[in-house]
């Protein structure tokens, strides 16, 4: 094949995937319904800081050292990029639920940024990281009959959207000639968790209601610390922990213009923490293993002037969370700007168990786990990838919850390293 | 060109790994069923729901009821209002109210300088009454009125001379007074009104203050009703027949016509009646429910599903149902004095109310009132009753009041309403 050729060829494969991407985020976009009820609970679903790479590698980024990670789980990952970078991920979801008692079941569909990412080499080996990111998901959806066997019954219908996110900014670098690799993060969490419920009476004579149920959430200060280091030529390790101060909430009902009621209080931003290791097992197969644990379990809310003393501490029901994900990565051999786009592409599969922090009514905890694969294609050789990924999970069971969730998640992250003009 | 390992560590020289071919075809495996697989991600309502949530307000909403038992105001009143468009007018003398008919002829001045008499003809279209005999005096020339906002505390000054007198009739519907000549208005003040052409109206009254003077009311045609002769001509309603010598009479219309009325009824606090529709003038109803402190607290913050007006109703009037409507309210009253300014808001229910229904119930649904009312805040729920055919003969519904010795007959209020669900870390723990 020729020089121009070959040059034609990488073009219309970069067109293909344009296109491919493009009517795939018009899809995505049209697909605007959110889905899980666990979703409804607490503060809305624990999102752990995985890129789409990670996600597709079974959530495994907390000990894997990648010039491209761009997973904000653990701020030392951001150390190891030689180039300027940028990250933007996206995911959308497809979801199956069944519950007990009911005998039926439902499909509804979710999408949304998951996060965007820049880090920036600093001179020396440090890295400048900042990022917007979900902490947790709001996004839910219901339809259920209230009352249906007498005169003032009606179908609720609830639809969550919004949830806790943060902004944040850290440093990085690697140390003891790149050995292994130190960095923090510090980022403000806000958010809004918003709900309208409409309630249509089957009876006539009853009036409809239109309530929305806002939850703001403001000034929570967050922190994360993290370590990687490399014992050996193909073992990397690392270790992060994180946590933050209180989040103030403000929860809000309002009917029309009218405020039903308007209450403050005030929540724990749970402590986090976990461990990687990752082996490069044979020069193209790299496996990985991540273990993570939440102490939702300790978080109290402070409810805010409901008492003289102005504020009254109230437990949870929330338990702590573990979540434990392997994958493995298969690296492209040997490659060059003359190989084909898909033979330099990086495949990955993985697998993760996960907990939810808000039990059942009956104290049942739901446990989830997910397997996942996915694709990364590299943008001009060397400069970015655009990660696709494929999961399938489930969550709780209709035995043990009364609940079970199935779903099925698409996710696209575009990493580009070497923001310049020479695109 | 090769690339440095250490660039990037997924790029690594190959020493094993799927073979070429699968290594191709996974990927393109792949990037075929993305946008399959992306639209399977289509939008849905899930009609499941999580039957252990911790937020079980979601799903064991449970509407609760309020009943407000007894008004803490009520009256019937007749409103002030402009007759002008209406194609009916009123001439009233009872014991509790009393209407004057103003007619405006802008043409007569010029007619009435070489007029001889004019015979005045107005169409009965009904009342009740015998022996009533009207009255015509001249408006006062100085005066300025308009059909349009004209009411008995803004009439016109009347001249106190009396310029005609019917005979003594009963209204029956159809019939035409005057016109027969039975009544004429004099030639000097024909002449009175060409000396002032500024001038031109009349007020009918019916006779009063004399003993033995019939009380009762007699509705007229006004100026909008149209009625054809049996030869198919356009009538008119009022006219003013205009009599001149060695001249065909000229029928003069008017340019303005209206009636205004007065309540005079006294009103002591807790009228044993609340809504009379029956008769001449229109009578509406109000009344007032204020909820107790434990019901107050209750409604804060609460949805209104329903609400429903009950009324006993007293005595039906007439021989067909009555259609009644009910208001919201606006504007200050007092069981004392209601105000020219009271005024109806949206409507949110008609009921009808046949014969039978007497010494029962009437329920009204007042949802959308009380509903407004909570959203703005108000700490009181007021409604407005009144006949849905105001103004016609139409038969009429005495309701108890809230002074009925017996309380199970007095007006009551139910409520039923809904609470927002807590906020999501709430679980009614002291909110």
């Amino acid at each position: 094949m020729t020089k121009a050729g070959q040059g034609s060829a990488r073009d219309a494969g970069h067109r293909s995937l344009a296109v491919l991407l493009a009517i795939s985020l018009a899809a995505a976009g049209a697909t605007s319904a959110p889905a899980s009820l666990w979703n409804m609970e607490g503060l809305g679903g624990w999102v752990y800081g995985y890129d789409q790479a990670a996600r597709a590698a079974g959530g495994t980024a907390i000990g894997v050292i990648d010039p491209f990670g761009m997973s904000p789980i653990n701020p030392a990952q951001s150390a190891w990029a030689t180039l300027p970078q940028a990250h933007f991920g996206y995911t959308s979801q497809r979801i199956t639920t069944e519950a007990s008692g009911s005998g039926s079941s439902d499909v509804s569909g979710a999408s949304g940024v998951t996060g965007a990412r820049v880090v920036i080499p600093l001179p020396g080996t440090l890295r400048f990281a900042a990022g917007f990111r979900s902490l947790t998901d709001g996004a839910c959806d219901a339809r259920l009959a209230v009352n249906p066997e007498r005169g003032d019954g009606f179908i609720r219908q609830i639809e969550g959207t919004g949830g806790l996110n943060e902004l944040s900014l850290g440093i990085s670098g690697t140390l003891l000639e790149r050995r292994s690799a130190a960095g923090v993060r510090f980022g403000l969490a806000n958010g809004s968790l918003r709900e309208v419920i409409e309630d249509d009476f089957v009876a006539g004579e009853f009036l409809d209601t239109r309530m929305v149920l806002r939850t703001r959430m403001e000034n929570g200060l967050t922190w994360a610390a993290g370590v990687q280091g490399r014992p050996g030529p193909r073992l990397a390790l690392g270790l992060y922990a994180a946590g933050g101060g209180t989040l103030d909430l403000k929860g809000q009902a309002t009917e029309g213009t009218h405020r039903r009621y308007d209450r403050r209080a005030e929540v724990d931003i749970p402590e986090e923490f976990g461990a990687g290791l990752s082996w490069l097992a044979t020069p193209r197969l790299r496996l990985a293993a991540d273990w993570s644990r939440v102490g939702w379990g300790d978080v109290d809310i402070t409810l805010k002037g409901v008492t003289r003393a102005g504020e009254e501490r109230a437990p949870t029901r929330f338990v702590d969370t573990g979540r434990y994900g392997v994958g493995l990565t298969w690296l492209p051999g040997e490659v060059s700007p003359r190989d084909p786009l898909l033979r330099r592409s990086v495949l990955r599969a993985g697998f993760s168990l996960d907990d939810y922090y808000t039990p059942q009514m009956d104290g049942s905890v739901p446990h989830a786990w997910t397997a996942s694969v996915g694709l990364g294609l590299p943008v001009q050789v060397d400069r970015g990838f655009l990660d696709l990924m494929l999961s399938y999970g489930r969550a709780g069971s209709l035995t043990d919850t009364g609940l079970e969730e199935a779903s099925l998640t698409f996710g696209i992250g575009l990493t580009f390293g070497r923001l310049t003009s020479d695109y | 060109m090769r690339l440095p390992a250490a660039l990037c560590s997924r790029f690594r020289p190959a020493r094993s790994g799927p073979s070429a071919p699968l290594q191709a075809f996974i990927p393109r495996l792949f990037l075929a069923l993305l946008p399959v697989l992306f639209l399977g991600c289509s939008e849905g309502t899930n009609s499941v729901f999580n039957p252990g949530t911790q937020r079980d307000d979601l799903l064991s909403t449970t509407p609760e009821t309020l009943t407000v038992a007894s008004a803490s105001a009520d009256r019937s009143y007749h409103p002030a209002f402009t007759t002008g468009s209406q194609p009916i007018l009123t001439v009233a003398e009872t014991d509790s109210s009393r209407a004057v008919v103003l007619l405006r002829f802008g043409a007569l001045p010029e007619v009435a300088a070489s007029a001889d008499s004019a015979l005045l003809g107005i169409r009965i279209a009904g009342g009740d009454g015998v022996g009533l005999m009207v009255e015509g005096l001249l408006v006062d020339s100085t005066s300025v009125w308009s059909e349009g906002s004209v009411l008995w505390q803004n009439r016109p000054d009347l001249d106190s001379t009396l310029v005609l007198r019917s005979y003594g009739f009963s209204p029956v519907e159809g019939d035409t007074l005057f016109e027969q000549g039975l009544l004429r208005i004099p030639r000097e003040f024909l002449a009175a009104w060409a000396r002032r052409p500024e001038s031109g109206g009349l007020a009918l009254r019916l006779e009063r203050g004399r003993p033995g003077s019939a009380s009762g009311y007699a509705r007229i045609l006004s100026r909008e009703a149209q009625v054809f002769s049996s030869d198919g001509v356009l009538q008119h309603n009022p006219r003013l027949r205009v009599m001149r010598a060695g001249n065909d009479p000229v029928d003069v219309a008017p340019t303005a016509d209206a009636s205004v009325m007065l309540d005079i009824r006294a009103h002591p606090p807790g009228d044993a009646v609340v809504l009379e529709t029956h008769g001449w003038m229109p009578a509406r109803a109000l009344l007032r429910f204020v909820p107790g402190e434990a019901q107050r607290i209750r409604l804060s913050g609460a949805n209104v599903l329903r609400a429903v007006l009950s009324l006993d109703v007293a005595q039906v009037i007439g021989d067909d149902a009555v259609s009644i409507g009910v208001f919201g309210v606006g504007g200050e009253w007092s069981e004392e004095a209601v105000a020219d300014s009271v005024s109806l808001s949206a409507g949110s229910d008609v009921v009808e109310i046949p014969t039978e229904l007497s010494g029962s119930r009437a329920l009204f649904d007042v949802g959308p009132i009380a509903r407004r009312s909570m959203l703005a805040g108000l700490d009181s729920l007021e409604f407005q009753l009144r006949s849905t055919v105001e103004g016609m003969d139409a038969g009429g519904v005495v309701f108890h009041s809230r002074e009925a010795s017996d309380s199970l007959r007095r007006p009551s209020l139910l409520l039923i309403i809904s609470r927002p669900p807590e906020p999501r870390w709430g679980e009614g723990q002291g909110q």
